[in-house]
């Protein structure tokens, strides 16, 4: 089949054996490119991420993905998982949860849209197995492709399946990239041994959330409109349904946002109702806590759309009494979630007196 | 559909696949079909355009055909002519007509209030106009027979490589292809994918680029002043080369693994000696329409000189409005008529000014000096071309220079910068290798060490360098 003449490397004849030839010399050269552009640095940055404009260094940036997503695995049996984005991880303090007697995780990640949820809910919802998933939905985040997240998700956490899944659904051919440059980077250094850096000004709390103290929010505001992805609201759809066929609860909600933002936004209203009748159609709750708690954007964020540590903590109460959780924890109750929250009623699954939310 | 999309890159096989399997009496069912999916995936109300101005120019031509009397054909050919041109003024020249004499006469206090036509402008439809028009024409003129297979004639107009944004392609060439029984062929299919290959590497890779800060500086000029002007400029002068360029080598690559030809659209035109050897690099297939179809028949050169002047003007100001419905694309084809005629009124005094310098002794240098100077004035009409509005271009113009100053910021990162000059240097370097022959024939030539890398580096380079936001191809909107 081969043709090997002196001095000449072989070369299959046939076409089929040749593409698979230069398929596999393709493959080696990509491999090894990867691989040196990710081993070699200039100036604290790999050239992968100079070439790419993407890091799969693990550890570095403020969402602390690392630390939350090693920290899961010591996780099961939870009263409530939060899901979302930065909002997600910045919003629920697992420790005002756990004076409430409730075990909770937060899953939130940087720029973490509905799609990277729907793939995060596959990999981790039958591992901790929650009673109810509170799925923080922020209007901005239905804009993107999700790739962004994706990148963040894929170097913090063990490449999996539902990890490559969500790449490839992001359509972003980089994705392929990402993974290649994340799974050569592994075989040299393990992801146990990475380490995650701490941020400035803010820092980490067991259980997945982020506190920042910083206050007094001026100058930055958000002028514009939203253009939702229609991908994400499919995806939003998906994690309903994943979370409901798993016989979990699920509530949607938006977190406080400054009211500059709001008003800043020209369809924020018409966004949140597209949300709501999703809502509706899946027969699950989607609640906007901007109807419902007044903030100060000055006091109580630290940025256009996050909330501090004390607006948190407002924030958190008025979750708490929202769903009457002390007397919920004690009702064993029925009917669907739906009604539940209206009436203020259980959220969680479990009622394990003393639960305090450390795994 | 884009190209650069997901979406073509499982179209493409999957039509390739179908077709080689299919009778190759049948095919051409299966590529109208696939044309006219292609073509929907922007707005399928659209092809309804596509359709009247195929069965029009199908109707006219054997109604031409069946007169005897150059008036009765002269009818049909009024009629082809006024239905293409019509719908073309209607989604494309209307409203800029429209506002510009609204303009006119409010100065004059005439009150005008016609509304404007508030339709979005059909993709490619410049392209498909000018394509069935040369059909008709050459009809009309005797050079071909009319079609008489209704399909045939609808793919020639809608055949999805070039649909959108050419090469536009002559019935006598195109057409007759259709018909020709076409096997697979390894050798033409590999040629056509490494066509194709280039094509994507200078589009994802290297216009895509350069785009993010061609539209950084470009959409907001006012916010910059010297050098980032300066630097877009020279991007935008390689985004649109690459973008176009790189569309028409993907049109041709796919058009060549299903067997057929398609014309060569660029010939290295940033390395022309003159602005009418520009012309002779550039879009290829639109000059020489231009030239056949209109300058020509005006009379070309074998009239007056002051007439010659006036008809490359009148083409030039015309291809600019080919373009696009804005006062920058005619500036830019009036610029581009204004170095012709002003290279030939100085061509003889160039001529005396290179004899008595000698310059002819160092050919190498003359010539490196006439393709940067070509470069120059060509980059120069850019900005008219690239502009949003006149105003912009002529601030462009104004503060380009006069507020140069190296140490200003430019608003790109040093990782984009060094990748965007990399970028541009790696395609001179591969024209500059090129030369008059094909890359492709002369890799091909080469041992595989040589070869199988070279063609790995384009994928690699696509796959890690790629910008693959989705951007539309520039001539997309012509």
């Amino acid at each position: 089949m081969a043709t090997l003449e002196k001095g000449k490397p072989a070369v299959p004849d046939h076409w089929l054996l040749k593409l698979g030839a230069f398929t596999v010399s393709f493959l080696v050269l990509y491999t090894v490119t990867v691989l040196v552009l990710e081993t070699l640095e200039f100036r604290g940055k790999t050239l992968f991420c100079r070439v790419t404009g993407y890091h799969v260094k693990p550890g570095i940036g403020g969402s602390y993905t690392l630390q939350r997503f090693r920290e899961i695995t010591a996780y099961d049996d939870l009263d409530i998982l939060f899901v979302g984005s930065s909002h997600c991880y910045r919003s629920f303090d697992p420790r005002l949860f756990a004076q409430a007697g409730l075990k909770t995780f937060n899953i939130g990640s940087t720029g973490q849209t509905p799609l990277n949820s729907y793939y995060l809910l596959r990999k981790y919802l039958s591992e901790v197995n929650p009673g109810l998933v509170v799925f923080e939905v922020f209007p901005h985040i239905l804009q993107n492709d999700g790739f962004k997240s994706f990148v963040d998700v894929a170097r913090n956490t063990p490449l999996s399946g539902e990890v490559v899944a969500m790449g490839l659904r992001t359509g972003n051919p980089h994705a392929l990239n990402v993974c290649a440059a994340v799974y050569l980077r592994r075989l040299l250094k393990p992801l146990e041994q990475e380490r995650q850096h701490p941020e400035k000004d803010e820092h980490y709390v067991e259980g997945g959330y982020v506190e920042r103290n910083q206050t007094g929010n001026d100058g930055d505001r958000y002028r514009g409109s939203l253009s939702v992805n229609p991908q994400q609201m499919r995806y939003l759809k998906k994690a309903i349904e994943l979370v409901t066929s798993r016989n979990s609860r699920i509530l949607l909600v938006t977190q406080p946002l400054p009211l500059s933002t709001r008003n800043g936004t020209a369809n924020y209203a018409a966004v949140n109702e597209q949300v709501r009748q999703l809502a509706g159609k899946c027969g699950v709750p989607y609640i906007d806590f901007n109807d419902r708690l007044v903030l100060d954007d000055r006091l109580h964020f630290f940025d256009w759309h996050h909330l501090n540590a004390e607006g948190v903590r407002l924030f958190n109460r008025q979750v708490l009494e929202l769903v009457e959780l002390r007397h919920s924890l004690a009702a064993n109750s029925t009917g669907s979630i739906m009604s539940q929250v209206r009436h203020g009623v259980h959220l969680g699954k479990s009622a394990s007196p003393g639960i305090g939310g450390k795994p | 559909m884009l190209f650069n999309s997901l979406h073509f890159l499982l179209f493409f096989p999957l039509v390739v696949g179908f077709y080689f399997c299919l009778p190759y009496r049948h095919r051409w069912v299966l590529l109208l079909a696939a044309s006219y999916y292609f073509y929907m995936c922007w707005k399928a109300e659209y092809l309804l355009l596509i359709v009247v101005s195929t069965l029009i120019d199908y109707g006219a031509a054997i109604g031409m055909e069946s007169r005897e009397s150059r008036a009765g054909k002269r009818l049909f050919l009024l009629l082809s002519l006024l239905s293409n041109l019509g719908i073309l003024f209607a989604f494309k020249y209307f409203n800029f007509v429209n506002s510009s004499l609204r303009l006119v006469l409010t100065r004059f206090d005439i009150f005008y209030d016609v509304p404007a036509f508030k339709a979005l402008l059909p993709v490619g439809i410049s392209f498909y106009t000018f394509q069935t028009l040369s059909y008709s024409i050459d009809v009309y003129r005797g050079q071909r027979s009319a079609e008489r297979n209704l399909g045939m004639f609808a793919l020639y107009v809608a055949f999805f490589p070039q649909l959108v944004a050419g090469p536009i392609e002559r019935s006598t060439r195109l057409l007759p292809q259709f018909y020709r029984r076409c096997d697979f062929d390894v050798e033409r299919v590999g040629d056509g994918l490494k066509q194709m290959g280039w094509g994507f590497f200078k589009k994802v890779v290297i216009a895509d680029r350069l785009a993010a800060y061609v539209n950084q500086v470009y959409n907001h000029p006012t916010d910059y002043a010297g050098l980032p002007l300066i630097l877009a400029t020279y991007f935008f002068a390689f985004q649109i080369y690459c973008d176009f360029s790189g569309y028409s080598d993907i049109a041709i690559g796919a058009s060549r693994v299903m067997g057929f030809e398609l014309m060569e659209n660029f010939r290295r035109p940033y390395f022309a000696k003159s602005i009418a050897e520009f012309w002779q690099r550039w879009h290829i297939s639109l000059s020489t329409w231009f030239r056949d179809y209109l300058y020509i028949p005006l009379g070309g050169n074998r009239v007056a000189k002051w007439r010659w002047y006036a008809n490359l003007a009148a083409v030039f100001l015309i291809s600019g409005l080919w373009h696009g419905a804005n006062w920058t694309f005619v500036v830019w084809g009036g610029l581009h008529g204004f170095y012709l005629v002003v290279s030939l009124w100085t061509a003889s005094l160039r001529q005396r000014v290179s004899d008595r310098l000698a310059l002819d002794r160092i050919p190498g240098l003359l010539a490196g000096f006439r393709v940067l100077v070509t470069f120059h004035l060509v980059l120069f009409s850019w900005i008219f071309f690239r502009a949003n509005s006149l105003g912009e271009a002529f601030y462009i113009v104004r503060t380009a220079l006069t507020g140069f100053n190296l140490q200003q910021p430019l608003g790109l990162g040093r990782d984009q910068l060094a990748l965007s000059v990399l970028s541009i240097g790696c395609l001179l370097a591969v024209n500059l290798l090129q030369r008059d022959r094909v890359m492709r024939s002369w890799l091909s030539a080469r041992p595989i060490w040589i070869r199988w890398p070279a063609y790995q580096l384009v994928l690699v380079g696509i796959l890690l360098l790629g910008v693959f936001a989705d951007v539309d191809f520039i001539y997309f909107q012509f």
